[in-house]
């Protein structure tokens, strides 16, 4: 059998320093803020279980827990934790393409996009957030 | 990890995409659910009920896939291996029974 | 990122000045992770593993590194240079030092460390004994790999505590399953080895080792393939149609009648049993 796939072109690849960022390169970062946006989203979902609870204890409990998150600092709050979940949702993306051999040759260049629809992404939700809605 | 474990990580993961958009739109848009009221009035709703529950089981599924792949990096061997599959078995069934739970009670409110 | 290249005739080359910091001490010694400043003044052209040399030469000769062959295809000499996988013996100091700057050598990563720049490679030859085509080496993605351990110190998640078998070894799994060569394991053990938490699944897609590989082998590549060979079942039938050609090419000992007219011979040493049949 034929090798299946093309070998990612070396050219990209190839090991340069110039294109660092510090001592090791984009794949580095991505995979570990990956882990960590992952992390914070499921320590957040353990959290947000938690604190549906008050739903059981009845209206007060819960308009008075939703008052509390609705001011403007939590409201901050949440736009990190959406970073976080864009991050992870763009990224994991790219990760399950390339995981299943789709984009491998410019993987490098895939990620990049999907960080820059990330950001737009993010951007978005912020206005929507933190202005108007 | 096998193969079928991070094909369906894959998958719950892009589904999710899906299933969390909806969510933030059932959340914050009319009202949504950031009332008391609001929040039963849409649970008696089937279509949500189904996508919260959908979205819960998926989410935890996703979540704990994640987590036990991060722990499995840490420890390694096959009781290790076993220990980390049991106990985020174990929290992730225990949050879908506790959330499918706290919808049905909402439910017959 | 100048290379001061010296033509004959040309006036003497510039020297550099500047100071190395090597990681000296291991786990024999009492000291643990003590560092050692040199200072230095060397031609700009010389590799890292000829100032390594100068230094146990003329400053202490008691610093420990490996190197070999002086031009880049045995892969003893990779150590960590400045925080990156880098083979010694290719790399000249103009490249990862300016005047007057700061130069850090290290031993590779996720490798047990035996003392002062030296890390054992043992790990990784053993596990490309048990995945990889052996000795002859078919037309490959890992065909070139010159075993140096780069691509093990630069995965994120390399190293014993992981269990990962790492790049290398599954490049060279990859090889062996596209060629037709038996891996030490067996094509069982291989499989399971491979499908297995600690095989392809584990790697999680940063591209750091083919980044980091000197001799332009992919590993990245050929995990994520082997992927695709595992995932649709075809890896399965690669190895059920290697099986089915016979012990000659496979390298176990021969458990039934020679094929008639002779296979080529092999001139691989022979395992010991023939276990994952």
């Amino acid at each position: 059998m034929q090798e299946p796939l093309r070998s990612v072109t070396q050219s990209e690849l190839r090991y340069s320093p110039d294109r660092d960022l510090g001592k090791r390169g984009v794949g580095y970062w991505a995979f570990y803020l990956h882990r960590a946006s992952g992390l914070v989203l499921s320590l957040y979902l353990l959290a947000h279980l938690g604190f549906l609870s008050a739903l059981y204890r009845g209206p007060e409990a819960y308009n008075a827990f939703v008052a509390i998150v609705s001011q403007r600092g939590m409201l901050f709050m949440d736009v990190l934790l959406a970073a976080a979940a864009i991050y992870h949702a763009f990224n994991g993306l790219r990760v399950s393409a390339v995981g299943f051999g789709l984009g491998v040759k410019r993987q490098l260049l895939w990620f990049w996009v999907a960080f820059g629809l990330g950001l737009v992404a993010l951007a978005a939700f912020s206005v929507r957030l933190l202005g108007g809605g | 990890m096998r193969n079928k474990l991070w094909i369906t990580q894959a998958v719950s993961g892009i589904i999710l995409l899906v299933l969390l958009g909806l969510h933030l739109f059932a959340n914050h848009t009319e009202g949504g659910l950031l009332d008391y009221a609001g929040v039963l009035r849409r649970l008696k709703d089937p279509a949500t009920f189904a996508l919260e529950t959908a979205f819960l089981v998926f989410v935890t599924y996703h979540a704990l896939v994640g987590l036990r792949a991060i722990l499995l990096d840490y420890f390694q061997g096959e009781r290790a291996g076993r220990y980390v599959t049991g106990l985020t078995s174990v929290v992730g069934v225990v949050a879908v029974v506790y959330g499918v739970w706290l919808s049905v009670s909402l439910y017959l409110r | 990122m100048t290379k001061q290249a010296w033509k004959p005739g040309a006036p003497a080359l510039e020297t550099l000045s500047f100071t190395v910091r090597l990681r000296r001490g291991g786990p024999w010694r009492p000291l643990r992770h003590r560092w050692q400043n040199f200072a230095v003044t060397v031609p700009a052209d010389y590799t890292v593993v000829e100032l390594l040399e100068s230094i146990k030469g003329h400053q202490d000769p008691s610093l420990a590194f490996r190197h070999s062959c002086h031009h880049g295809s045995c892969g003893t000499c990779a150590m960590k240079v400045n925080g990156l996988e880098r083979l010694t013996c290719v790399t000249t100091v103009a490249d990862v030092v300016k005047e007057g700057g700061h130069l850090e050598v290290e031993p590779l990563g996720h490798l047990p460390w035996v003392s002062d720049l030296v890390a054992d490679a043992a790990p990784l030859f053993d596990n490309l004994e048990a995945l990889g085509p052996g000795h002859v080496r078919m037309n490959g993605i890992f065909a070139g790999c010159i075993e140096c351990g780069a691509c093990i110190s630069a995965c994120p998640i390399g190293g014993p505590r992981s269990g990962y078998v790492g790049p290398a070894p599954l490049a060279a799994a990859r090889d062996a399953l596209v060629t037709g060569q038996a891996p030490g394991l067996g094509w069982g053990l291989l499989l399971e080895r491979v499908d297995g938490n600690h095989g392809v699944w584990q790697c999680h897609t940063a591209f750091e080792c083919s980044r980091a590989c000197p001799a332009d082998v992919d590993p990245a590549g050929a995990i994520i393939q082997l992927r695709q060979l595992l995932a649709s079942g075809q890896a399965k039938s690669l190895a059920g149609l290697a099986m089915s050609r016979g012990p000659a090419v496979t390298g176990a000992p021969a458990a039934g009648p020679a094929p008639a007219g002779g296979a080529p011979h092999d001139h691989r040493p022979r395992r010991e049993g023939g276990e994952g049949w």
